[in-house]
């Protein structure tokens, strides 16, 4: 990477050198037999470069040839992409706290031994399909640039997700358990979701209607997509967001709190964002008040603001990230927890619905904020018990008409695959279609 | 190439090995409203390789050529982990192919500059920021070209270039708090042909949405409609095509019951054909990636179910013929079952006749994504109009369907007699596929639930 840096200068950029080298090992056993099984081992690099107020990128999986990689940058360069800013001077760090070398060993028997115990607990499921699946793997990211910045970060990562489908559908329910060393199990996280899955068996006409929901922290990303698309540097530098002239001024919830914050403990921690800035806790809306657009240097330098540390590659399907450029992310943002226990929320629920899982949270005017979505299920509850899911269900609105009627939030948080943990959301007089 | 993957995977000690290297060559430029925020061409490689052992299957993907005996060797050992209590697994036979397919390109992309695909992207960019009322853009040129060679300890030994193109993204239009957006995209799997004059294309797309700012937002509720042909096509791909992928279904007895071939699912008006075989279409490739030569493959023929799609283990699994979907998103994943092009076939009605049938209802236009779970899916509609008496009346907006496949196949009606393929691919199931394409005719449906804002 050095050596990047050194050809780069010679030909008279500014660069940045960002590598990336995974490994996982991953095992899935569905109806008692193992049927998936397979690992990876990916590596990358790639070059941004700036030179004369342009800026280039390169990239390659297998750095054999470092001219070539700088030829490529600054063929790029040539396109004329303005550069409005410059690398930053992070310094140097080596943050390895995230990392267990045990998991460098972890292979298949040991991957069979973590879903064996998963299946002691799955074990009482008589209908439908089990699914239990495990796995474990390591990342190592390294950013250099010609300001200074030398960092590394090294993470480990085991988790257990164990899912039940409805008979005769690929509808499924289930938990996702996640650490560093291990992926501890919360046995009282299956037992709810499988309490869940046998009183929603029966499948039930609900007709259209307004009513309760109880957005469980799986589906929240869908609410988190309209809401990051609006307050990202990008649509403000664009003049596009529907929160324009907004800040400071109240337009969710005042029981709801959306922080981007990659230092906290419940999220993979990450102390520089994919650009080598320090991150750091980051309100986007702080008690229903918008508080900040986030940023990446190249909008920061846009809109005259300091960069905040949430500038990441990767987009909303994930992607290769060495092919991809840093942008404004909410990658590490979560809603905040609230006072009520799951329990009592349910209680709250004269007739509503509990959503499990989505289907098209990605379609609609995700920038205007509108979510029109499948429920995948969604639980019928009423007077606070479940008696069903909904057949052929959906829920519309617009998501700062819908979390402005947010009236209870969880206190425990739970991880749902992403690299943070979220609560669950009561939301009242939400539109629900069901055949 | 192939000589050397030949001898990398000889001596595994597995019952059956193959390796896959491609190398994938981007080009990428992108715009967000006026400003250029990136542009270049890039290449990356890497290495898949598969082991059967013991009846137990795994697959290891590596970025190094160092790493590939190490990714032989635990592919190995991953199949003999599943052979020890797990699913036993065996290939469907392929006679073993020798062939190297180039693709037929009107103007190869390899050959034209990096500064054609700029301008050609800031002109049509700029055809749809000079309309009124439009605040915003963010449009792609992409340009994926991957060079695959496949060696098995079968015998196959295979090199297949495939090239997929295209410029899209969104049109953003703004009056005051009110912002609408619409997808506008051309492109396909034969050159740069398909992407030069299309200057109409992206100015009706500026105008579609502007015209979403007087629109109203549908009312949720359960309504006739008429789907358009882009419509047809995302119906066509999420609600059917994925459940007869072999592999969603493998593991769910109730729903492999449901879909057996032979059972009547449709009405009579439904033929569904999968066929990647058609040249110059964004899905169009001779060999899957597990070097089985894809054929066409009709799915449904007037309601009832007549084959599916497969890679070699789901065949021999549902004891079916091959089809030659096994496909993988590049040299970073192992090949899945995945679709290619699929159509709903067109009738004989013309559109005016169709919306005359449909009486009182909603006429939908244009997929903006689309997600299935099982029987379930959904799908978005980028724009819409009421229909009263088969007369198309107002615009409508933030327009979401839901439905059931097997009571949508029932309730689908009658189609008009004007097919369309789509010109740009995309489907996220575990892995990004751009060359999975759609289309069909108009298609009248009865009773669908429409959830609006």
């Amino acid at each position: 990477m050095d050596k990047l840096l050194e050809i780069s200068e010679s030909r008279g950029c500014r660069a940045e050198v960002f590598g990336i080298r995974t490994k996982s090992t991953e095992m899935e056993k569905t109806n008692g037999s193992v049927n998936a099984v397979s690992a990876s081992i990916q590596s990358g690099v790639s070059l941004r470069v700036i030179k004369n107020g342009k800026t280039g990128m390169a990239y390659t999986k297998n750095l054999i040839n470092r001219e070539e990689l700088v030829d490529n940058a600054l063929a790029s360069l040539e396109a004329g992409v303005e550069a409005g800013f410059d690398f930053p001077e992070s310094g140097a760090l080596e943050f390895t706290e995230e990392y267990d070398d045990t998991i460098e060993g972890m292979g298949f028997p040991e991957l069979r031994e973590q879903i064996e115990e998963l299946e002691a607990l799955y074990g009482g499921v008589t209908r439908g399909i089990v699914s239990l699946r495990a796995g474990c793997g390591t990342t190592e990211i390294t950013i250099r640039n010609t300001s200074g910045a030398n960092l590394m970060q090294k993470d480990s990562e085991v988790y257990r997700m164990g899912l039940v489908m409805y008979p005769g559908s690929s509808t499924d329910i289930g938990n996702v358990f996640r650490g560093r060393s291990k992926a501890v199990i919360h046995e009282p996280d299956v037992k709810r979701t499988l309490g869940f899955f046998r009183d929603s068996l029966p499948e039930i006409k609900i007709g259209e209607g307004r009513m309760k929901v109880l957005v469980l922290p799986d589906v929240l990303y869908a609410f988190t997509w309209r809401l990051g698309s609006a307050a990202s540097a990008k649509a403000f530098h664009e003049k596009i967001s529907p929160l324009m002239n907004k800040k400071g001024q109240q337009v969710i919830s005042s029981l709801l709190s959306l922080i981007s914050d990659p230092t906290t403990a419940h999220a993979d921690r990450r102390l520089f964002d994919d650009e080598g800035v320090q991150t750091r806790r980051v309100p986007i809306f702080e008690n229903g008040v918008f508080t900040s657009a986030y940023n990446n240097l190249d909008y920061a330098a846009k809109l005259s603001e300091k960069p905040l540390g949430t500038g990441f590659r990767g987009g909303m399907w994930g992607g290769d990230k060495i092919s991809l450029s840093p942008s404004p992310s909410l990658s590490y943002a979560n809603f905040q927890p609230g006072a009520k226990s799951f329990e009592e929320m349910l209680s709250m629920i004269d007739r509503g619905v509990i959503v499990h899982g989505l289907l098209g949270a990605h379609s609609g005017n995700i920038l205007n904020g509108d979510l029109s979505v499948g429920l995948n299920p969604g639980l019928y509850v009423e007077n606070g018990e479940i008696v069903g899911r909904v057949k052929d269900g959906m829920m519309a609105g617009n998501v700062y008409d819908m979390l402005s009627k947010a009236v209870a939030v969880e206190s425990g948080l739970h991880y749902t695959g992403s690299v943070f943990q979220d609560p669950s959301i009561l939301l009242n007089d939400i539109s629900v279609v069901g055949a | 190439m192939l000589k050397k993957l030949k001898t990398m995977i000889s001596g595994s000690g597995a019952d059956y090995v193959d390796i896959r290297y491609e190398v994938k060559k981007e080009t990428s430029v992108g715009m967000s409203g006026p400003e250029l925020k990136n542009a270049g061409s890039n290449s990356t490689d890497g290495f898949v390789v598969r082991a059967l052992k013991d009846s137990g299957f795994s697959s290891v993907t590596v970025t190094k050529e160092s790493d590939v005996p190490e990714a032989v060797r635990l592919a190995v050992q991953g199949a003999e982990a599943m052979a020890g209590g797990g699913k036993t697994v065996s290939l469907a036979p392929v006679e073993p192919a020798q062939d190297c397919v180039e693709p037929d390109l009107r103007g190869d992309p390899a050959k034209s500059p990096l500064g054609e695909k700029i301008a050609l992207l800031k002109m049509y960019n700029g055809i749809m920021l000079s309309q009124p009322e439009i605040a915003s853009t963010t449009m792609t040129y992409s340009e994926v070209d991957r060079e695959k060679f496949f060696v098995s300890s079968e015998g196959a030994s295979i090199r297949e270039r495939v090239c997929t193109v295209s410029i899209g993204g969104e049109v953003v239009a703004r009056r005051g708090e009110l912002i609408q957006n619409i997808r506008a995209s051309v492109g396909g799997a034969n050159g740069m042909a398909s992407l030069r004059d299309r200057d109409d294309v992206f100015l009706r797309r500026a105008e579609l949405a502007k015209e979403l700012l007087d629109a109203s937002p549908v009312r949720g509720g359960t309504y006739d409609v008429v789907i358009n042909p882009d419509l047809a096509g995302v119906f066509v791909h999420e609600a059917f095509g994925h459940f007869s992928e072999a592999d969603i279904i493998e593991d769910n007895p109730p729903l492999r019951e449901k879909m057996s071939l032979g059972a009547t699912i449709g009405s009579e008006q439904v033929t569904i054909i999968a066929d990647s075989t058609i040249p110059n279409q964004v899905g169009f490739y001779k060999y899957d990636d597990e070097g089985t030569p894809v054929r066409r493959t009709p799915l449904m023929v007037r309601g009832v179910l007549r084959g599916r799609l497969h890679s070699r283990r789901t065949a021999a699994e549902f004891g079916e013929p091959v089809s030659g979907h096994a496909v993988a998103e590049d040299h970073r994943f192992e090949p899945i079952v995945r679709m290619g092009t699929i159509y709903l076939e067109k009738g004989e009605m013309s559109f005016e006749e169709l919306l005359s049938r449909l009486g009182d209802g909603l006429y939908l236009c244009d997929a903006k994504g689309g997600q299935t779970s099982g029987e379930n899916f959904t799908f978005g509609a980028q724009y819409g109009y009421i229909v009263k008496n088969g007369q198309i009346r107002e615009m409508i907006r933030d327009i979401n369907i839901m439905g059931n496949l097997f009571k949508t196949l029932k309730n689908m009606e009658a189609t008009d007699n004007t097919m369309q393929l789509g010109e740009r691919g995309g489907c996220g199931k575990g892995q990004l596929n751009i060359k999975s394409g759609s289309g069909g005719p108009s298609v009248l449906i009865r009773s669908m639930v429409i959830g609006g804002a």
